[in-house]
């Protein structure tokens, strides 16, 4: 299963964007764009989370300011 | 930050960073990339729009920025960052001493409370969807509806309660969130691309400019609405404004102005209130507290080289290229397809993403807010002997939380990012000038350590003196902030000099 989580990802960040450019340059409308958009969302948290969520973290970000 | 108990990477705080430890190149990528899509871009990028900034000035504007920017990354923090390998907070603490350092850490966590509080009206927005609340308009400085306060009060709880917990669950959760929310935010401007209508760079540039028009005639005294049925409302209550608004719309009566759209607006040209210059120097100082203010010499300490400071151009071309300009796009799409010209977060992304938009809004919002209300409780908790880190936690927390029911500090997120910028990166120019002029102009490096001092008064001086004077060219006289933060920055190192030779010379 833990194989399975980066390609679900990215199948997710794929569903998240590729909809828009279809939408974009295409004729996909936009009610579907939305739902595929919707559907990448749930795919990529529900896979990328237990992927990355438990990751050490290298970098020291407690400075960052968030802008 | 000296009990950051719970951070993975807390280590080497009071020590430089071992050859071990360091780090390769890529890793610095990915955390720009990432830390710079945040909950600010979704207010930054409509506000630019409303400032009437002309579309060629947004896109070479940001680009000369966003360089600069980088560049002061690679050339001013990271050779200091790689040859020195400490922290901001120990590396100030050598010259200034302990106590200017709180003192610093204080004035960092009081702007934290009310950007925190700004990226808490953000989520608001969008958690208020779904319960039609009504939302903020950009001229209201006070919340317009109980719904409103409500949602804020518990976005703020959740968020106060949730930083309470500590820096490492949130740093997870945004870990995971912000290479879907980097898309997402490009996803907003290909679909606000195509809700704008526009099939090359003319059409476009038309589109954009009737947006700033219509929107600043809208906006501008005595009317200052963002529709034109909250002007229409507005004639009703105040008919002697009718005249005034038939000749500002050019319309010749009311049935005409209620057919008014940014598209067929034929009234005056909007005056814009930032220029090219403007545009690039708030790109390039909106991080200044990070790069000329080495607030980064805690991230490039556990670079190899230099070089890995490069890594900067991912977040400033990703969040602060692309995200500020998809979301100028969202505004302008809003404009075209409602009238509606009220920059608010939710509302726009739900237009032009759904409900991962919507979605997107909170979780940036949150991102946002909530490691920024835990930065400044540890700064609270630091000025507070004997406090607890879970209590000055809720207290930012709730300062945050009051700060977010008024809209009025998100709409003035530019003048906001501008003034923490003249506030906090002049102490940058006084670690700069330690570092290379110390030897040269003849005075001790590390003064504060070396005395064993813990408040080192040439450096307050030379920190406090062009900070004050910019705060009063900034609040009273009325210059934007963004004009004040290099040359603040130059006098803070040129003085720290002289006040060094100063103070060591009466010491000696």
């Amino acid at each position: 299963m833990k194989k399975l989580y980066p390609i679900i990802s990215l199948i997710g960040l794929a569903l998240t964007i590729l909809p828009s450019l279809v939408h974009l340059l295409g004729n996909l409308d936009t009610k579907t764009t939305f739902n595929l958009m919707t559907v990448g969302m749930v795919l990529w948290y529900l896979a990328a989370t237990p992927w990355l969520a438990f990751k050490k973290d290298d970098l020291d970000t407690s400075t960052q300011d968030q802008i | 930050m000296s009990d950051q108990e719970d951070h993975s990477t807390n280590e080497y705080e009071r020590t430089p960073v071992p050859n071990h430890a360091l780090k390769g190149p890529g890793k610095f990528w990915g955390m720009y990339a990432g830390e710079h899509a945040a909950g600010t871009e979704f207010m930054i990028g409509p506000l630019f729009l409303l400032a009437g900034v002309a579309l060629k000035d947004i896109f070479l504007g940001l680009l000369v920025g966003n360089l600069l920017a980088v560049l002061c990354w690679r050339y001013l923090c990271a050779p200091i960052a790689v040859h020195c390998r400490m922290t901001l907070y120990f590396q100030l603490e050598k010259i200034a001493g302990n106590k200017l350092v709180k003192l610093y850490n204080l004035a960092n966590g009081i702007l934290f409370c009310f950007l925190a509080g700004a990226m808490i009206t953000v989520s608001a927005t969008a958690v208020g969807i779904p319960f039609n609340m009504e939302m903020p308009t950009i001229d209201a400085l006070y919340p317009n509806s109980a719904a409103f306060v409500v949602i804020v009060l518990l976005v703020g709880a959740v968020i106060a309660i949730v930083a309470t917990k500590g820096y490492d669950v949130v740093a997870r959760f945004a870990n995971v969130a912000s290479p879907w929310m980097v898309l997402v935010f490009l996803a907003c401007g290909f679909v606000a691309l195509k809700q704008i209508g526009a099939s090359d760079w003319e059409g476009l540039k038309g589109v954009w400019t009737n947006s700033i028009d219509f929107s600043q005639a809208l906006s501008a005294k005595p009317f200052e609405v963002s529709s034109i049925q909250s002007l229409l409302q507005l004639l009703q209550e105040k008919p002697e404004l009718v005249p005034q608004a038939l000749e500002a719309f050019k319309v010749p009566n009311l049935e005409g102005l209620a057919d008014v759209t940014s598209a067929n607006f034929a009234g005056a040209a909007a005056k814009s209130t930032m220029g090219f210059w403007s545009v690039a120097l708030f790109a390039w100082f909106c991080n200044s507290a990070m790069h000329i203010g080495m607030a980064d010499l805690s991230v490039f300490r556990y670079a190899k080289k230099p070089s890995s400071a490069w890594a900067a151009s991912g977040g400033m071309f990703v969040g602060h290229y692309m995200a500020w300009i998809a979301a100028a796009f969202m505004l302008a799409a809003q404009i075209r397809a409602t009238g509606d010209s009220n920059p608010v977060p939710g509302p726009m992304a739900a237009n032009v993403a759904g409900l991962a938009g919507i979605i997107c809004v909170v979780v940036a919002g949150w991102t946002t807010a909530n490691p920024t209300i835990y930065r400044a409780g540890l700064a609270f908790q630091a000025m507070i002997p004997g406090s607890t880190r879970t209590s000055m936690t809720l207290l930012a927390g709730a300062i945050a939380t009051i700060a977010g029911v008024f809209p009025a500090f998100a709409w003035k997120l530019l003048g906001f990012v501008g003034f923490y910028g003249t506030v906090l990166a002049p102490m940058g120019a006084v670690i700069f000038a330690d570092w290379y002029f110390a030897k040269k102009a003849g005075f001790k490096q590390f003064a504060a350590e070396k005395k064993n001092i813990g408040f080192n008064p040439a450096v307050a001086l030379a920190w406090l003196i062009p900070v004050s004077i910019a705060s009063y060219l900034i609040k009273v006289v009325g210059i934007e902030p963004w004009f004040c933060i290099l040359p603040c920055w130059i006098a803070t190192a040129i003085l720290h000099v002289i006040f060094s030779k100063i103070f060591q010379k009466q010491t000696a």
